[in-house]
């Protein structure tokens, strides 16, 4: 397990504190020896008294001041995670712990200088003013200019501690989250460093003058003669001459100090935050530095941090615009050079475009025109197969007539033939009889023949009768010939009314079929008729439509040789060119993230 | 037997009286008027033969001349012809060949017609397969 990088940090964070007053401990202790009057033989009780009170508010200021890092010292012992929301707790503690350890050491110092003195004027032969209250005037008087060194000396650290820890994970925006700017604090600060600087030493300046005063004073006028008081005096004032300039010396290098501590913790962020800036103006926005400061430092340090963000982001986005206006441009170059070249066929094309749409418009002209004649033609198509429909539904009529007289036709040809064929028989049975007859005649004619001359006259009648015989024989043969050919006739006729009749049933079944296929005709007709009526009402407004077009291709033409001829698009895409060179190297000239300047 | 042994004693200069002519297809025939005692309708149902058949052609509906012995011989046409007419004689190889069936020629309507004895013609017709 690595060490964490925080360790030790909080202990060095503290020390300036306790340098501090170890250091205004010191200048208590040469101060108290110049100027306190303990009396003999409690010496050590003061020393007893202010070492123990010392030790006790030692503790109790070093107890606060680790409450007061708890969060920074648990991350450099690794107790806590260094997470962003514990990373800026730490940063929190590390700005505030000047001004938390300037409280601390100023109420213990007038706390202790308080119990000291009162502590000490319940020591025996102590008097309370001389030893007592002025031992708590003099800790409540090195209290401020204590604390104030102590405050100056860990301002330094507090903002390395706060870099250090930021470092880790944080980014300035977040400290700037978690320890927002405060401004109109740095006018008061410098008035209280004045005030401290300029009053503790006038005051101890003023105690040690009038404590010398008062004990020339009393020296001189304890001496018997003017001589002696004036030889004690000249001497009094060669001692406090000496005693005075050290004092002075000593007042004047606090404030020095004061004044050059002061003055280093105000001009070294400033300096840090004019370094940064030049940094910016030179172009350099790599990255964004954090520089810890107080008050109103503090917020110029976190504008200067947005104020780089802003830039860096913005040039990112100028430096992509940048890219892509070059690339643009370049592209606009190829594509002005095809144009260039292809102005000519583009031209050309117009022409031939418009040369086309008027003819187009003509024909949509005369495509109107013959629009309109074929919705007259199919006006005209419709009517003629109504007509032909009604004819048609007149000639099934008169078929299903027809049929219908066919249908009697045949019926009184089939009696009629039935009554031959009754004819026919009637007759073979006159032919059976004449027949009979002519065999009786013939047989009576032998008899007659056979008889000699007496059946003469017989056989004559008997010849006769056989003749009449032969000739009913004979005519009813022939109206067996005439009833067979009636027949046949009638049968013809059968036949033919039949076949009449068939071809009659199969005129009716293609008159109406034709009739369905008229009826179908025309509503196909009546369609067609609206069809074409919506077609040429269609043409007419593609005529219109290709009118217009034949004007907007004029115009094309000619605002397309106007451009020709006002300008090319290759000299703009130069002008646009040698923009967009110029604005990719001043561009250029910012340094910035290389993730930053890929996202932009 | 007697008439026909009459007939073939005739001699050629014979008259004869009464005769029925008769016609068979395109042929003629001629028989006495006494030898005949009957006229009757022929029909195929007939068990006579025809005389159609003595001119080879089939048999077909006609008269049927039926002699006193029953037998009959069928014709198509039948007539009387009352005038006397001459017998000529026929030779006696023609009569032999005829089965004796024929007794001359006899010369009416412009025509000569071969005399058949009735019964020896119809029984020399079903001799010869003229009977149906």
């Amino acid at each position: 397990m690595t060490p964490s990088p925080l360790k030790g940090v909080a202990r060095w964070l503290i020390l300036p504190s306790n340098v501090a007053g170890l250091g205004g401990g010191a200048l208590v202790m040469l101060y108290a020896s110049l100027t306190l009057v303990i009396p003999p033989g409690t010496w050590k009780w003061f020393a007893m008294i202010a070492g123990s009170i010392v030790v006790l508010f030692t503790v109790l200021g070093e107890g606060m001041v680790q409450r007061y890092l708890r969060t920074l010292g648990q991350l450099g012992e690794g107790a806590l995670p260094p997470t962003a929301e514990n990373l800026g707790q730490a940063v929190r503690e590390s700005f505030a712990f000047p001004d938390r350890s300037f409280l601390i050491n100023l109420v213990l110092w007038g706390a202790g200088a308080t119990l000291c003195g009162i502590a000490f004027s319940l020591v025996p032969a102590v008097h309370w003013l001389d030893a007592g209250a002025r031992i708590s005037a003099l800790g409540l008087t090195m209290g401020p200019i204590t604390s104030t060194l102590a405050y100056l000396l860990l301002l330094g650290r507090s903002r390395a501690v706060a870099a250090k820890v930021a470092a880790l994970g944080l980014t300035t925006e977040q400290v700037t989250e978690v320890w927002p700017p405060r401004r109109r604090q740095l006018r008061s600060r410098l008035v209280w460093f004045t005030a401290v600087s300029v009053a503790t030493p006038s005051l101890l300046m003023a105690d040690v003058w009038l404590r010398e005063m008062r004990m020339g004073t009393e020296a001189v006028a304890a001496l018997p003669d003017a001589a002696a008081r004036l030889a004690k005096a000249n001497e009094l004032a060669a001692e406090g001459r000496w005693d005075l300039a050290a004092l002075v010396a000593l007042v004047i290098g606090m404030g020095l100090v004061i004044a050059w501590v002061a003055g280093s913790a105000i001009s070294r962020p400033l300096r840090a935050i004019t370094d940064e800036a030049r940094r910016i103006a030179a172009g350099d926005l790599g990255r964004v530095l954090f520089i810890p400061a107080e008050d109103e430092l503090w917020a110029a340090s976190a504008a200067l941090a947005d104020m780089q963000r802003g830039l860096t982001g913005a040039l990112s986005r100028l430096q992509g615009a940048a890219r892509k206006l070059t690339r643009s441009t370049d592209q606009l170059g190829d594509v002005s050079s095809t144009n260039a070249s292809g102005a000519d066929e583009q031209m050309a094309s117009l022409n031939e475009t418009s040369a086309t749409t008027e003819e187009l418009a003509a024909s949509a002209a005369q495509i109107a025109e013959n629009g309109a004649q074929v919705a007259q033609m199919a006006e005209r198509t419709a009517g003629a197969a109504r007509a032909g429909q009604r004819s048609c539904q007149a000639f099934s009529f008169s078929m299903a007539r027809m049929t219908l007289d066919n249908d009697r036709i045949g019926a009184a040809v089939a009696r009629l033939n039935k009554r031959v064929q009754q004819i026919g028989q009637v007759v073979e049975f006159i032919q059976g009889i004449g027949d009979k007859a002519d065999l009786l005649a013939l047989n009576a004619e032998l008899e007659g023949t056979k008889a000699g001359e007496v059946g003469r006259g017989f056989s004559l009648v008997a010849a006769e009768m056989r003749r009449l015989a032969e000739t009913v024989v004979a005519s009813a043969q022939e109206i067996v010939l005439l009833i067979t050919e009636i027949r046949d006739r009638a049968n013809a006729a059968v036949m033919a009314t039949e076949s009449g009749i068939k071809a009659m049933q199969a005129g009716a079944v293609l008159a109406d079929q034709l009739v369905a296929a008229l009826t179908i005709i025309v509503e196909l007709a009546d369609r067609t008729s609206e069809a074409v009526r919506s077609i040429s009402i269609a043409t007419q407004q593609q005529q219109s439509g290709t009118t217009q077009l034949a004007q907007a291709m004029s115009e094309i033409l000619r605002v397309t040789v106007e451009a020709q001829a006002t300008g090319s698009l290759t000299e703009h895409h130069e002008a646009l060119s040698a923009l967009a060179g110029a604005l990719q190297q001043n561009v250029a000239a910012f340094r910035i993230q290389a993730e930053e300047a890929r996202g932009g | 037997m007697p008439e026909a042994q009459e007939l073939s004693r005739e001699r050629p200069s014979a008259m004869v009286a009464g005769l029925l002519l008769c016609r068979a297809a395109d042929g003629y025939l001629a028989f006495r008027a006494r030898d005949v005692v009957q006229v009757e309708a022929w029909s195929s149902s007939a068990r006579s033969p025809h005389a159609r058949l003595a001119f080879g052609y089939s048999p077909q509906q006609g008269r049927a001349l039926v002699s006193a012995d029953g037998d009959a011989v069928g014709v198509d046409e039948v007539s009387v012809f009352a005038e006397p007419a001459t017998v000529l004689g026929t030779p006696a190889l023609l009569e032999r060949a005829m089965g004796k069936s024929i007794a001359g020629f006899v010369f009416a309507r412009d025509r000569l017609w071969p005399l058949l004895r009735l019964s020896e013609f119809s029984r020399f017709l079903v001799a010869h397969g003229g009977m149906r």
